[in-house]
């Protein structure tokens, strides 16, 4: 649930960032904070250790202004995508708002999507949410590498594998050159903040 | 919040203040243009396994990753540049392999490193010879770094096998048992072999 503070007029909405090991997680957030920097003034604070992976989470907190005359903080973050970082993961899962389940469209990642995504589901599930009720979009990653000949799979067989059941938004993505890297972002914040008002009604 | 809020006024304000924030600058046709510009990979099978490499690195990942590149110097024999970065990955690969999750944790970093060089050579056009060797010249530093801090790693590991071995056979010539003054014997050959290697390549390309 976000943090309101009618007092200071603010509210802090936090979202995930959650996915298989080196399907581009930190990439966005990388992304984001290269390309607008100037912008949202700000620092990243990242944890890499043993090969350049995360080890902890990234934590990329900015203001996006006013709106409705509170002052609206997102924090974005990322989790470790190793299997054996379960406990970390499940931490920063703490009173999330929403979700982008960054996807590894690489053929030979298609099973440890499907793992990753189950994966989050049980997390949700030890702090009681429900993964078809927390705002969540999907992000098929690395799909450029099909044009230098690197098996990838198919939107389609991506949205059967994670979004039959789910039916959100999703967006095919290269973290790396940016491709749908912004739009994924104001995707989920606009779901996040809908969600939030809901909820506070 | 709640009290102010109207569905449709309040998404437009969340959509005028992210547009205020992202907008512009939003990369997506520009990036399109980018990736269709990129050509054949020739580097491709080599980037689809190291690609591959998960965090648990497989000895099968890494035997297809020492293979490949065996294949790529026999296509690249005639490129001295491209044929070093590739005697640097196999060798970085060979001793991930052999360690696997035991590995220096800087030698992943510095495999994907030279990668990503030898690939941005290989692709690119643009770049001189001078140019190439200074990116070889770069990523040779990286690598004679990580061989350094292996040495006395190995070399004080070598120490504790060698004081638990003469605790542990009080017969054994000298305290200490014949195999393991063959290991380190072996181990001795294997990097003065790698360093004169190192050292004849450094030289080739100062000429």
């Amino acid at each position: 649930m976000a943090f309101v503070n009618p007092k200071k007029k603010e509210v802090q909405v936090k979202i995930v960032y959650y996915g298989p090991g080196r399907g581009g997680k930190t990439t966005n957030l990388e992304y984001i904070y290269d390309k607008f920097s100037s912008r949202i003034k700000t620092e990243m604070v990242t944890i890499k250790t043993h090969g350049d992976r995360t080890l902890f989470f990234d934590f990329l907190p900015f203001d996006i202004g006013k709106v409705n005359g509170y002052d609206v903080k997102i924090q974005l973050y990322t989790v470790p995508g190793q299997v054996k970082y379960n406990a970390t993961r499940r931490l920063v899962l703490r009173g999330v708002d929403g979700m982008v389940f960054v996807a590894d469209a690489m053929a030979v990642r298609r099973e440890k999507n499907i793992l990753s995504l189950k994966n989050l589901q049980e997390n949700l599930a030890n702090y009681k949410r429900s993964i078809f009720k927390v705002p969540m979009v999907l992000q098929y990653n690395k799909v450029d590498l099909a044009e230098q000949g690197i098996p990838v799979l198919p939107v389609e067989t991506l949205e059967q594998d994670l979004n039959a059941k789910l039916k959100t938004a999703s967006f095919p993505a290269s973290a790396l050159m940016g491709t749908n890297v912004v739009a994924t972002l104001k995707k989920i914040i606009s779901l996040t903040m809908a969600s939030i008002v809901k909820d506070l009604k | 919040m709640e009290n102010e809020t109207n569905g449709d006024q309040f998404s437009e304000e969340v959509e005028d203040r992210l547009q205020n924030l992202f907008g512009e600058e939003e990369p997506s046709e520009a990036a399109e243009t980018k990736s269709a510009d990129i050509k054949p990979h020739p580097l491709r099978d080599l980037k689809t396994i190291i690609l591959s490499i998960d965090w648990e690195i497989t000895d099968e990942v890494m035997t297809s990753f020492v293979e490949q590149v065996a294949v790529l110097q026999d296509t690249y024999r005639n490129d001295k540049i491209v044929l070093v970065f590739l005697q640097l990955l196999g060798s970085i690969g060979e001793y991930i392999r052999t360690h696997l999750g035991q590995s220096h944790p800087d030698a992943f970093k510095i495999l994907t490193s030279l990668f990503s060089e030898l690939e941005r050579i290989v692709q690119s056009e643009d770049l001189t010879e001078v140019e190439k060797k200074k990116i070889l010249s770069v990523e040779l530093g990286k690598y004679k770094k990580l061989k350094n801090q292996l040495i006395p790693s190995k070399a004080q590991a070598d120490d504790r096998r060698m004081a638990a071995a003469a605790t542990s056979d009080r017969s054994a010539v000298g305290g200490v048992q014949p195999e393991v003054l063959k290991a380190i014997e072996d181990l001795k050959l294997f990097i003065q072999k790698e360093l004169r290697i190192l050292r004849e390549e450094i030289q080739k390309l100062r000429e």
